[in-house]
C-alpha cells in the first residue's frame, strides 16, 4: 500500500481522468441509446437490426475495439470515448425498450383518451413508467464502461488503468493495486448511487407508504 | 347531446357494430348493457374516437366527432376505464389534475379544484392528495377515477365497466355514491356494463345491446313493462334472478301502498280518496277484508284534466301471497299483461301482494321491481342480517351507512 500513500495526488488525478472519461462517454450513449429506444418502441420493425447491431459492438472484446479506432482517430481518450459508447448501447436501448413496451396499453389509452397528444403521452407516462428500467441499463453500461476504461490506457487514454499496465510491465503489484483497487471502489460505488437513483424512479411502487405520511395518516 | 347515426363498424370481416342510431339527451344518463362481444365497449369509445367507425357518424351537439379537433374532444370527455386507469406514477392529486393540466388551468385553482373532487367522492384530500395509487384499495382507486374525469369539468362523461373491477360490495357502494354524485354534476354521461343491477340503479335509459346491433332502447321501467322480445325479457330475468332475491318474500319488496275501499263505494269516492293518498292504484275489498278487485285513475276518455276510475276484477289482477318467494315470480312477475282482461287505457299498475287471508298489503309496481333490481331494495333482509351478528359492529356499522346510501340515492 506504500505506493498508494505515498502517490495519492497522483492516484486522484488518474481516478478523476477516469472518471471523466467514464462519465463523458456515459452522457453520450444516453443521448444516442433513449432516443433509438423510444425510436425501436415506436418503429418495432427497427426494433431487431438495432439491437442486433448494439450487439455486435457489445461482443466485440473491448481492446480489439478500441484498438480498430486507434488507426481512425488516432491514440488518446477519443478512441477510448467512442468505444465505451458503442459499448453501452446495447444495455441502453434494449432497457428503454423494453421500459416503454411493457407500459400497460390500458394506460396508453386513457393517456390517448384523456387528450394527450403523442409527445405528452412520452414525457408524462411512457417515459417516467419506463425510467426504473432506463435507469436499470445505463447502471450496467456504467459500471462495465468503468471496468472498460481501464483497458482503455492501452490507446493512450489515461485514467486508472495507466497504474495498472505501468505497474505489471515494472513487475511492482503495489503499483497496479494502486490502479485496480480505485477503479473497483468507483465501480462498487457508482453501481450503488445508481441502484439508490432507480430506488427514486420506481418509488410510487413501495408497498407501504413512507414512513413520514404514516405518521400523519395515524 | 350524443347521436349515432346508422353508426357501422367492421373489424375485418367481423361486423361488430351493425347500424347504431341512438340519442342521448343533454343530462341523460344512458347505460349500454348487453353479452360480452355485443359492441358496446366499441360504441363508447367511437365517441372520443378512440375507434373510429367504418361508416356512419357520431355527433356531439350536432357536430360530426371526426371533424373535431382530437385532442380538443377529448379534454372536453371525462373518460373512465376499469381499475387500471389510474398513472401509477403520479399522486392522487396529479392524476386527479392531469386535465386541467393539459389545458393549463393555474395551478392554485387545479389545486382547490382538487380538494373539492376528492371530497365529492368521499375521500379526504389532506390524507389521500399525496399518496401514490398503490397505497390505496380498489374501490378508493375507483373512486380517484371518477374525481378525475370530473377534473375540466367536461359536459361528456364515458365509463367503460368502471366498478368491473371492485368487489361486490365495493361495488354496490360505489354503485350509491355514483348514483347521488349524478345528482349532483348533471353531466350527459355514457355507462358501459354488463351488470343489469347496475344498469337499473343508474340509468336514465338502457340500450340493450346484441350481436352489434340495438335491441330495445328504453327506460328502466319500460324495459320491464314492455320487452322488446325474449332476449331482453332472459337478459334481464337471468341476471336479475341469478343475482340477488334468493330468499326474498314478495312481501319485503312491496313498497306501494294499496288503499282499500268496500267494493260497492262509488267511483267518485274513490277518485278523491286516491288522489289524497297520491296514488293512482287503489284495492277493493269485500266485508270480511279479502280482495276483489283493483280499481285505477286513468285520464277520462274525452281528455282533458278529467278522469275516470277503472275496476279490474280479481281474476284479472296478478295477485301473489306475501309469503311467496320472489324468485317464484321471476322472470314472469315482468311479463307484460299476463294476466290479461280488460285494459281500456290503464297500463298494467303490478302485482297485488295478499295476506295470508287474501287481504290486500300492498302493490309491487314497476317501480318497485326497478328498485329491486338496482339493489335498492333489500331493506329488511339486511336489517335481519345486521341484527342476528349484533356483536361484529363493523359489520353493522356498514350496513347503517348502506341504508343511509340507499335512502340517498332514492
Amino acid at each position: 500500500m506504500t505506493y498508494l500513500v505515498e502517490n495519492w495526488p497522483e492516484v486522484i488525478n488518474l481516478a478523476a481522468e477516469h472518471l471523466r472519461i467514464t462519465a463523458f462517454a456515459m452522457a453520450i450513449a444516453v443521448a444516442i441509446g433513449v432516443p433509438l429506444g423510444i425510436l425501436i418502441a415506436r418503429i418495432r420493425p427497427l426494433g431487431p437490426v438495432v439491437l442486433a447491431v448494439a450487439s455486435i459492438f457489445y461482443l466485440i472484446p473491448s481492446l480489439a475495439l478500441f484498438a480498430v479506432l486507434v488507426p481512425v482517430t488516432g491514440l488518446g481518450p477519443q478512441p477510448a470515448v467512442i468505444g465505451l459508447v458503442l459499448y453501452s448501447q446495447l444495455a441502453i436501448v434494449r432497457n428503454t425498450a423494453t421500459g416503454l413496451l411493457t407500459v400497460p396499453p390500458s394506460l396508453r389509452e386513457t393517456a390517448e383518451g384523456m387528450g394527450m397528444t403523442g409527445l405528452q403521452r412520452l414525457f408524462l407516462v411512457e417515459l417516467p413508467l419506463a425510467l426504473p428500467m432506463i435507469i436499470a441499463g445505463i447502471r450496467v453500461a456504467a459500471v462495465m464502461s468503468i471496468g472498460a476504461a481501464t483497458i482503455a490506457a492501452y490507446v493512450g487514454a489515461g485514467g486508472l488503468g495507466t497504474l495498472i499496465f505501468q505497474g505489471m510491465r515494472l513487475l511492482w503489484p503495489e503499483m497496479v493495486l494502486a490502479g485496480a483497487i480505485p477503479a473497483s471502489v468507483m465501480a462498487v460505488a457508482v453501481d450503488f448511487a445508481f441502484v439508490l437513483l432507480e430506488r427514486l424512479a420506481a418509488r410510487h411502487q413501495r408497498a407501504t407508504l413512507p414512513l413520514r405520511r404514516r405518521a400523519a395518516a395515524a | 347531446m350524443i347521436r349515432f347515426e346508422n353508426v357501422h363498424k367492421y373489424y375485418g370481416a367481423v361486423h361488430a357494430v351493425r347500424g347504431l342510431d341512438i340519442t342521448v339527451r343533454p343530462g341523460e344518463f344512458l347505460v349500454l348493457i348487453g353479452p360480452s362481444g355485443c359492441g358496446k365497449t366499441t360504441a363508447l369509445k367511437m365517441v372520443n374516437r378512440l375507434i373510429a367507425p367504418t361508416s356512419g357518424r357520431v355527433l356531439i351537439d350536432g357536430t360530426d366527432v371526426s371533424e373535431m379537433p382530437l385532442v380538443t374532444l377529448r379534454r372536453n370527455i371525462g373518460y373512465v376505464i376499469q381499475e387500471t386507469g389510474l398513472f401509477p406514477h403520479m399522486t392522487i392529486a396529479q392524476n386527479v389534475a392531469l386535465v386541467p393540466r393539459l389545458k393549463k388551468w393555474p395551478r392554485a385553482k387545479r389545486n382547490e379544484r382538487v380538494d373539492e373532487l376528492l371530497h365529492l367522492v368521499g375521500l379526504d384530500p389532506a390524507v389521500y392528495r399525496d399518496r401514490y395509487p398503490r397505497h390505496l384499495s380498489g374501490g378508493q382507486r375507483q373512486r380517484v377515477g371518477v374525481a378525475r374525469a370530473l377534473a375540466a369539468d367536461p359536459p361528456i362523461i364515458l365509463m367503460d365497466e368502471p366498478f368491473g373491477a371492485t368487489d361486490p360490495i365495493t361495488r354496490k357502494q360505489l354503485q350509491r355514491e355514483l348514483a347521488r354524485i349524478k345528482e349532483q354534476v348533471q353531466k350527459t354521461i355514457v355507462f358501459v356494463t354488463h351488470d343489469i343491477s347496475e344498469a337499473f340503479l343508474l340509468g336514465d335509459s338502457i340500450c340493450l345491446l346484441k350481436d352489434g346491433e340495438v335491441v330495445q332502447h328504453a327506460t328502466p321501467e319500460e324495459l320491464l313493462r314492455s320487452p322488446a322480445n325474449d332476449f331482453v325479457h332472459e337478459f334481464i330475468g337471468d341476471e336479475a334472478v341469478s343475482r340477488q332475491f334468493d330468499y326474498l318474500q314478495m312481501g319485503e319488496i312491496c313498497r306501494t301502498p294499496l288503499p282499500t275501499f268496500p267494493a260497492d263505494a262509488p267511483d267518485w269516492q274513490i277518485a278523491t280518496a286516491l288522489r289524497k293518498a297520491g296514488t293512482a292504484v287503489g284495492a277493493t275489498i269485500d266485508p270480511g277484508g279479502r280482495l276483489t278487485g283493483i280499481v285505477q285513475v286513468i285520464p277520462h276518455a274525452e281528455g282533458g284534466n278529467r278522469t275516470a276510475v277503472q275496476r279490474r276484477p280479481r281474476e284479472h289482477v296478478r295477485v301473489a301471497r306475501r309469503d311467496e318467494l320472489v324468485r317464484e315470480f321471476f322472470p314472469g312477475l315482468c311479463r307484460t299483461n299476463r294476466a290479461g282482461g280488460p285494459t281500456g287505457g290503464a297500463v298494467d299498475p303490478g302485482l297485488v301482494v295478499v295476506d295470508e287471508q287474501s287481504r290486500p298489503c300492498g302493490l309491487v309496481s314497476y317501480d318497485d321491481i326497478v328498485r329491486l333490481i338496482a339493489g335498492l331494495v333489500t331493506g329488511t333482509a339486511i336489517e335481519e342480517t345486521s341484527g342476528a351478528d349484533p356483536e361484529d359492529e363493523s359489520t353493522a356499522a356498514f350496513f347503517t351507512r348502506q341504508r343511509v346510501k340507499g335512502a340517498v340515492a332514492r
